[in-house]
């Protein structure tokens, strides 16, 4: 071994130490605070369009083209802008879709919109509610809490002393509107509110779930049928789909019976139960949805739907994946689905150009009755963590007072560019539209994604109200040729089918079910029971659908629901119910 | 005497600084163990301390120290729970039909394989058989649920001989065999490889004298490549023993549904929806102990038949 080796052996040997100690130290590290400058808004992309570089203008490079250019008018000014005032907010389950290619879920052109036009950069945290449970653990939470998804998990938030009494801040600061827009006083502030003390503001939106039936429009054309409204129609037109060849299938389904994307719900809510959620029963206690009596008659259907062929033969098996390519995929006539459907349905417009959607009635039962899941709100706020500036809670609940007042009081012609389909999205020029001419045209690099509270630019969902509804059908009464070039943006084409299908359930509060638990309940039984009675209800459901059990089995399978934790579920329910309920 | 001790000293100076010589030597590679021993310690000793929650009603925000402590509360969950045994039971049938049938057609494979003389042919097989091993189960799930589907390849090929569409993955008896043979047919391939290494170790005249006494094919396999690679068959059989209650989670996960829950319900599943779903912790942490310390005992039986059919020891 001579000399040159040995040097070699020992220039390894750091190299490895050093690598291995600098690999340790960087590991145990603290995380390293982003630098103030990074949190600024970064530069355009070089490649601007015209229609960016002439919005450029003061009052922000996204300002909305509002002022003068259809109807004069001025926004709604924010009322009060803050100096770089950083808001930490967790834990959106979902990444951002921004039409913007280079744009992150942490720093994207909703973001910066913001940071723009109040001077309050949100820095956002993913992870939903996995991120969240790590960071109680860790004793790290941020300083807002949005999105937070389940009943216990906020129950321990507030237990636990985590989270900040807002009660003083939130009397002090909310407008008169918002309080009316956030429904004070209703049970979803049962989620919030302890002892008469407020540590957070509900989600509480006013939005319809899941619950639209959409309809191949061309498909009923070429067959000269009428649209179905009831069960029977339903069936009958799905069958005729079937049977002249244009559809694999009649009615899209899926393992999942109650669902947001091709649900039995409305079928279940024809019968005037819902499985999933807790109802009154005839003596005006709550019970689980799925023991109560009507779900025979749904399973009765469909029962029958299935050995029909009206429902995929595998059902059972098929997945959402499964479900979307038969949509897509022109497979399917009908479906179930939220009212964004339309916008989400962009791929069977690719594909078959001739393809239409109408968007139908949720059937209506035997006796005449319609019903579908209203959004189960309740489990979802806005919370802040103890200790934590208040200027950043007032910054926050002003920014609810500045969304809900241009909504409400939204100039005509002024505003309409925040005018969104569901939960209140903000679009931008050159992105979402562009103009060409006097026309308003679809952007080029949207996506027709008009947002969802994850993407929501605010770190909270500002509730969907039905006054934006109410000046939609302003623009809906206006001939076409009357109508603004917004106007028509927002009421004609793919995107405005979403808005129509939100109407057609909003214009019907009568039909949407309301979860009386409000999916909030913080129980121990409930916690201990909830998985394996879920579990259950499906399984024995999906069993008695596909024929594996005749219908009777679901008396004993009531039976088997109460024995096996249900009845410690129902009187824990009942009593948290009495309780709180408003 | 003084000679002797002086020769004794001298031997024993000799024996110290040969031993120095030999850790100087290998210094190097014991230096080069430290990175794994920290990743060792911080991911997977210290974090043991966590296990404490099995036996407390764990709450984030009160941490280990603070959370109640309820004995063992949680474990009698799980026993008392009315599907415990045929969460057991599928857990085990899935799991043992994996590691007979799975060591079984890789042993078979691997010998096919050793019988091709056409080198390319046999890469190219080899290949192609272990590839599957490198997919997650989300994409290979995928694959297998649009191939078994009632409109996937595999009905329209049995179609073609008239058979009625089935329903692998929503009948409740055929889910087992289907979750067996498609978790075999991800990781044959790879499994097999340890057998080929071992095949390549036997020593080839022993082959060239078989055949000069006229043995055929088969009977080579049976009487020379077979007793081959016994140690390592009988070594592997013993280890996977290690592996009885880990039935697969990510197969099962991706591949079952409501209608075959009781065939297709294992534990692993079980944990998923009861604790972390329903945020039970403490529920998840004390099944996967309870786990654990079953998995413990069988590697120690393991262990225990390698040494004495394998001669397999590690200490």
């Amino acid at each position: 071994m001579n000399a040159r080796d040995k040097v070699t052996r020992r220039q390894l040997l750091r190299a490895a130490a050093t690598v291995a100690v600098g690999t340790l130290a960087t590991a145990c590290a603290p995380a390293t605070p982003r630098p103030a400058a990074e949190t600024q808004p970064p530069a355009q992309p070089a490649e601007t369009t015209a229609a960016q570089q002439a919005a450029a203008q003061p009052g922000g490079k996204f300002a909305p083209r509002g002022t003068g250019a259809w109807g004069g008018g001025t926004l709604v000014p924010f009322p009060k802008r803050y100096t770089d005032m950083e808001i930490t907010v967790g834990f959106a389950a979902f990444e951002v879709t921004s039409p913007v290619e280079s744009d992150t879920f942490e720093d994207n052109i909703r973001l910066r919109w913001i940071k723009e036009n109040t001077g309050v950069w949100y820095k956002r945290i993913g992870g939903g509610n996995d991120a969240l449970t790590a960071a109680m653990a860790a004793n790290d939470l941020p300083d807002c809490i949005t999105h937070v998804s389940g009943g216990i998990v906020i129950d321990q938030l507030i237990r636990g002393g985590a989270l900040e009494d807002i009660t003083d801040i939130w009397e002090s600061t909310a407008s008169a509107l918002t309080k009316k827009a956030k429904k004070e006083g209703h049970s979803y502030w049962n989620t919030v509110t302890r002892d008469g003390r407020i540590y957070g503001v509900p989600q509480c939106p006013d939005t319809a779930g899941p619950g639209v039936w959409y309809i191949r429009q061309d498909w009923l054309d070429k067959l000269k049928l009428q649209p179905p409204t009831t069960l029977d129609e339903y069936a009958e037109v799905a069958q005729a789909f079937k049977k002249e060849g244009l559809a694999t299938w009649g009615i899209a389904a899926y393992q999942d019976l109650v669902s947001w994307i091709a649900g039995m719900d409305e079928v279940f809510g024809a019968h005037g139960v819902m499985p999933s959620y807790w109802l009154k029963d005839d003596t005006g206690k709550l019970a689980f949805g799925a023991t109560l009596p009507g779900n025979v008659q749904a399973l009765e259907t469909l029962r029958k739907w299935y050995a029909d062929g009206v429902l995929p033969k595998d059902m059972p098996t098929a997945n959402y994946d499964t479900v979307r390519g038969n949509m897509m995929g022109n497979k399917v006539g009908i479906w179930q689905l939220y009212y964004w459907g339309p916008e989400w349905m962009l791929d069977l417009y690719r594909a078959f150009p001739e393809a239409k959607l109408l968007i139908g009635e949720a059937p209506a039962g035997p006796e005449g009755k319609r019903g579908h899941r209203s959004e189960n709100s309740g489990n979802q706020m806005v919370a802040w963590k103890k200790g934590v500036d208040r200027a950043k809670v007032e910054a926050m609940i002003n920014s609810m007072n500045w969304q809900f007042e241009r909504k409400e009081n939204a100039v005509e012609n002024a505003d309409y560019s925040f005018l969104g389909a569901n939960h209140d999205p903000i679009e931008f020029e050159g992105y979402d539209y562009v103009w060409d001419g006097d026309q308003i045209k679809q952007g080029p690099t949207t996506t027709l994604h008009w947002g969802s509270p994850h993407e929501h630019p605010m770190p909270f969902n500002p509730t969907v109200t039905r006054d934006a509804y109410a000046r939609m059908d302003k623009i809906l009464a206006k001939k076409s040729e009357d109508r603004n070039p917004f106007e028509r943006y927002i009421a004609e084409g793919y995107a405005a089918q979403s808005r129509m299908a939100h109407k057609s359930l909003t214009d019907h509060p009568e039909w949407m079910m309301h979860d009386e638990s409000d999916g909030i309940i913080p129980g121990p039984n409930l916690q201990k029971y909830q998985a394996d009675l879920t579990k259950l209800w499906q399984e024995r459901f999906i069993k008695i659908v596909v024929g594996d059990l005749p219908l009777t089995d679901f008396d004993s399978f009531v039976a088997e629901f109460y024995n096996r934790g249900g009845q410690q579920v129902t009187d824990e329910v009942n009593e948290w119910y009495a309780k709180n309920s408003k | 005497m003084n000679t002797t001790r002086m020769v004794s000293r001298s031997s024993g100076a000799t024996k110290e600084r040969a031993r120095y010589w030999r850790l100087r030597r290998k210094l190097p590679l014991y230096l080069m163990l430290i990175p794994g021993f920290i990743v060792l310690g911080l991911f997977h000793y210290y974090p043991m301390y966590g296990v404490v929650i099995a036996f407390q009603k764990y709450e984030p925000l009160l941490g280990f120290a603070n959370s109640p402590w309820v004995g063992l509360e949680n474990f009698e969950a799980l026993f008392t729970n009315p599907d415990i045994a045929l969460i057991l039971r599928n857990t085990l049938v899935i799991a043992m039909g994996k590691i007979i049938l799975g060591q079984f057609l890789s042993i078979v494979f691997a010998l096919l394989l050793n019988e091709v003389r056409l080198s390319v042919f046999k890469r190219v097989i080899q290949t192609a058989s272990y590839v599957l091993h490198f997919l997650s189960w989300m994409i290979f799930g995928a694959i297998i649920i649009d191939l078994l589907g009632l409109d996937g390849a595999v009905n329209h090929i049995l179609a073609g001989f008239g058979v009625e569409p089935i329903m692998f993955l929503g009948q409740p008896a055929l889910f087992q065999p289907t979750a067996i043979f498609t978790d075999i047919w991800k990781s044959f391939g790879w499994g097999a490889i340890i057998y080929i290494a071992a095949l390549t170790n036997i020593d080839p005249t022993l082959y060239e004298a078989a055949s000069v006494d006229g043995a055929g094919r088969w009977r080579r396999m049976f009487n020379i490549t077979l007793p081959g690679i016994a140690p390592t068959i009988i070594l592997l059989s013993c280890l996977s023993l290690g592996g009885v209650l880990n039935a697969g989670f990510e197969q099962i996960f991706v591949l079952y549904n409501s209608r075959v829950m009781e065939s297709a319900d294992i534990i692993d599943t079980y944990v998923y929806r009861v604790g972390l779903v329903g945020l039970q912790f403490s529920f998840a942490t004390a099944v996967g102990l309870l786990k654990s310390l079953v998995s413990l005992v069988l590697i120690g039986l393991s262990y225990f038949l390698a040494d004495r059919f394998a001669n397999y020891r590690v200490f």
